[in-house]
């Protein structure tokens, strides 16, 4: 009797581990039985979008051509962008008497356009309203609506806005359009600081000191531009208001006062001076003028710049025999080597997200952009091709970076895609520098 | 005689125990085979990659176009046009000879004999591609992995497919590698439906674009003959950097 109680027991253990082991070994035979496949690094291509010509209501013929006069500019402001691929009108395959204010998506598609803009406009006499729409014509669907009344002058400012829509729905962020760059305008053996619209179409000068001028600096507000000037004979540092005015000179100690950087919050002006002897980095109170010095080395320390949370300053020493990028504390601690490779690394730039640093080395003998990660890392060299590439300054949206470009002699002040691509020169001129976006 | 009668069964009991353990043992072995040669049907991740040919970083209609649109400053250029020499690729197109496959991956799927077999196809074109594909796919283990390295097949040719309509404009590709996850069903005429997020990326603009190329991609090959089911559910994992760095 014990002995087959006994064995009962074996068998119910034994029969349990094993229903055990099966469940075990079936549970992933029976579980979601689903494969995965990796699919990595997309292809470059621009969106490829189609600007149709703009239907017009109401009466009044159309004597300025604003049918033709907005399809052309929103694409040439969608292009000024790098990131748009803008398709031929003579490409289109749709035919607006067919679809009859309807959109046959099929037809968009096959001349490979991803996205459609369609516009439509009517005017009584200086007043013009319009409206915009933007389409994903693979998914069918209408992305973006917009209608926009003002004076036929102001035009323009719609288109701006109609692409700044654009680049938020396709990019996650709206374009720098309204922001400006100021540079140096060499006239003869004299320069002055001018600025410059990212579109190119509004320069305005801000110095006329019949001097040699440098380094332009915005303050964060945008109200105020920092540089330096030998106007006096010396090389002093000067603030002049963009509202007007001659400027006026903040800092003229013995021998250089180099204008560089605001701090994020304004209060903060970085210089160079070399009133001790070489080269030193200060940090001056932009309201009471008070000095602090933040760097003591023998060799010379220039070109600073303000993180964007105004915690570090990245700058440029020569401390170790070559010009190399190092970061130090804002109060001139805890310095760190940043760049080891290259033998000549100068003019850095802090990019507004404030994980990356470009600045310029050179690649035999001739300058170049490169960016490298302010954790240290590998630099990478965004510009190549034997021209000369200097100055790198981010815009605040950190997509993309005014430089200096040199050909033929002639240095022009050119933007770049923060990838390199897509130059477009805006100016002759040189070390151009990023305003924050004007309100 | 009672207690015979009870000895005897007791014995009876015994030998259909140890009957029944051998039974046991023979299906846990079974199982275990079918468990250890069957490996693509396990809900693990298996990373199927494609042919070296299709992997495309920089399309070059889109340099070109870039090129095309320089603004008009620079044609008072003097010299050499700054048109020409201004094209900047970004430098790790430059080093695209590295293996197609990530080390970590290639330990991975070294085991993977559907992979395995993908792979002997990338090196020397299939030539009993269809020789079994009338078999049931479930009749036995080796069918099965027959079938599953058919079913890796039609992975490249979908890969490849939705590979080529993927693309975001060079400057916007996010530094940091993102991912995206979609789970997709494709039904028996290659049509993709019922595409959801298992993971976005967190930035809009990548998760459309991953969107995009499906749709563009739409419809598939139709799934192989032999694949009984009504429809492929599958994940597709989207990553902006490139896998074989």
């Amino acid at each position: 009797m014990m002995t087959f109680s006994r064995t009962t027991m074996k068998y119910k253990i034994l029969s349990f581990a094993a229903f055990f082991m099966l469940i075990s070994f079936l549970a992933p035979c029976l579980g979601a039985a689903k494969d995965y496949i990796d699919i990595d690094a997309p292809a470059f291509q621009k969106f490829p979008i189609a600007v149709t010509v703009f239907t017009k209501g109401g009466t009044d013929s159309d004597k300025e051509g604003l049918a033709i006069w907005f399809p052309d500019n929103l694409s040439k402001y969608l292009d000024m962008t790098g990131y748009f691929n803008i398709l031929p009108r003579k490409a289109f395959i749709d035919d607006p008497a067919r679809s009859q204010g309807n959109i046959n998506f099929g037809d968009w598609t096959t001349i490979g356009a991803d996205y459609l803009v369609k516009g439509h406009f009517s005017g009584q006499g200086r007043d013009l309203s319009v409206e915009m729409r933007l389409y994903d014509t693979v998914r069918g669907v209408l992305l973006r609506e917009k209608k926009y009344s003002a004076r036929t002058n102001d035009r323009k400012d719609m288109v701006i806005q109609f692409v700044n829509e654009i680049l938020l729905v396709l990019t996650g962020e709206r374009g720098v359009f309204n922001t400006q760059i100021a540079y140096v305008h060499r006239q003869g053996r004299n320069s002055e600081i001018r600025t410059v619209t990212f579109d190119g179409s509004a320069q305005k000068q801000v110095t006329n000191y019949r001097s040699l001028t440098l380094a332009p600096r915005w303050s964060p507000d945008g109200q105020r531009i920092s540089f330096t000037s030998y106007r006096d004979g010396n090389p002093d540092f000067y603030i002049a208001s963009m509202k007007g005015g001659a400027g006026k000179k903040v800092s003229s100690y013995p021998g250089l006062n180099l204008s560089a950087a605001w701090s994020p919050d304004g209060r903060k002006v970085l210089l160079t001076l070399s009133k001790d002897g070489n080269q030193e980095i200060y940090a001056m109170d932009s309201a009471s003028g008070y000095l602090q010095r933040l760097t003591y080395d023998h060799a010379i320390d220039v070109s600073p710049v303000w993180s964007p949370d105004g915690k570090r300053i990245a700058f440029v020493s020569s401390r170790s025999g070559s010009p190399q990028i190092y970061t130090m504390d804002s109060d001139g601690k805890n310095v760190k080597r940043l760049t080891h490779e290259g033998n000549y690394n100068t003019s850095p730039s802090w990019s507004p997200k404030g994980d990356k640093i470009a600045y310029e080395s050179t690649v035999g003998g001739v300058f170049q952009i490169f960016i490298i990660s302010t954790d240290g890392g590998a630099a990478q060299q965004v510009t190549s091709q034997g021209r000369e590439h200097k100055h790198p300054s981010w815009s605040p949206d950190g997509r993309y970076l005014a430089i200096t470009v040199k050909s033929g002699g002639i240095d022009r002040v050119a933007v770049i895609n923060a990838n390199g691509t897509n130059i477009r020169v805006l100016s002759e001129g040189s070390n151009p520098a990023w305003s924050q976006y004007f309100k | 005689m009672t207690s015979l009668h009870y000895s005897g069964g007791h014995r009876e009991q015994g030998v259909r125990l140890s009957r029944m353990i051998i039974l046991s043992l023979v299906v846990h072995v079974a199982l275990l085979s079918l468990a250890v040669f069957w490996p693509t049907r396990t809900s693990t991740p298996r990373f199927t990659l494609g042919p070296v040919y299709s992997v495309q970083l920089v399309n070059l209609s889109d340099t070109l176009m870039s090129h095309r649109q320089m603004s008009d400053p620079l044609r008072d250029l003097s010299g050499p046009s700054l048109r020409e020499q201004s094209l900047v690729m970004k430098k790790r197109v430059t080093t695209q000879t590295a293996p197609p496959i990530r080390k970590m991956e290639t330990k991975k799927n070294l085991s993977n004999p559907a992979v395995e077999n993908l792979r002997k196809k990338l090196g020397a074109k299939p030539s009993t591609a269809n020789a079994r594909s009338e078999s049931s796919p479930a009749a036995n283990s080796a069918d099965s992995a027959e079938a599953n390295s058919q079913l890796a097949e039609y992975y490249t040719v979908i890969w490849s497919r939705i590979k080529s309509q993927w693309n975001l404009p060079g400057g916007l590709n996010p530094k940091d590698n993102v991912e995206a996850v979609v789970q997709v069903r494709i039904m028996q005429n290659g049509t993709i439906t019922g595409i959801s997020f298992e993971k976005k990326s967190g930035l809009a603009y990548f998760d459309n674009s991953v969107l995009r190329a499906l749709k563009k991609a739409n419809p598939l090959p139709p799934l192989p003959p032999w694949y009984r089911e009504n429809g492929l559910d599958l994940g597709i994992r989207f990553l902006s950097s490139d896998l074989r760095r």
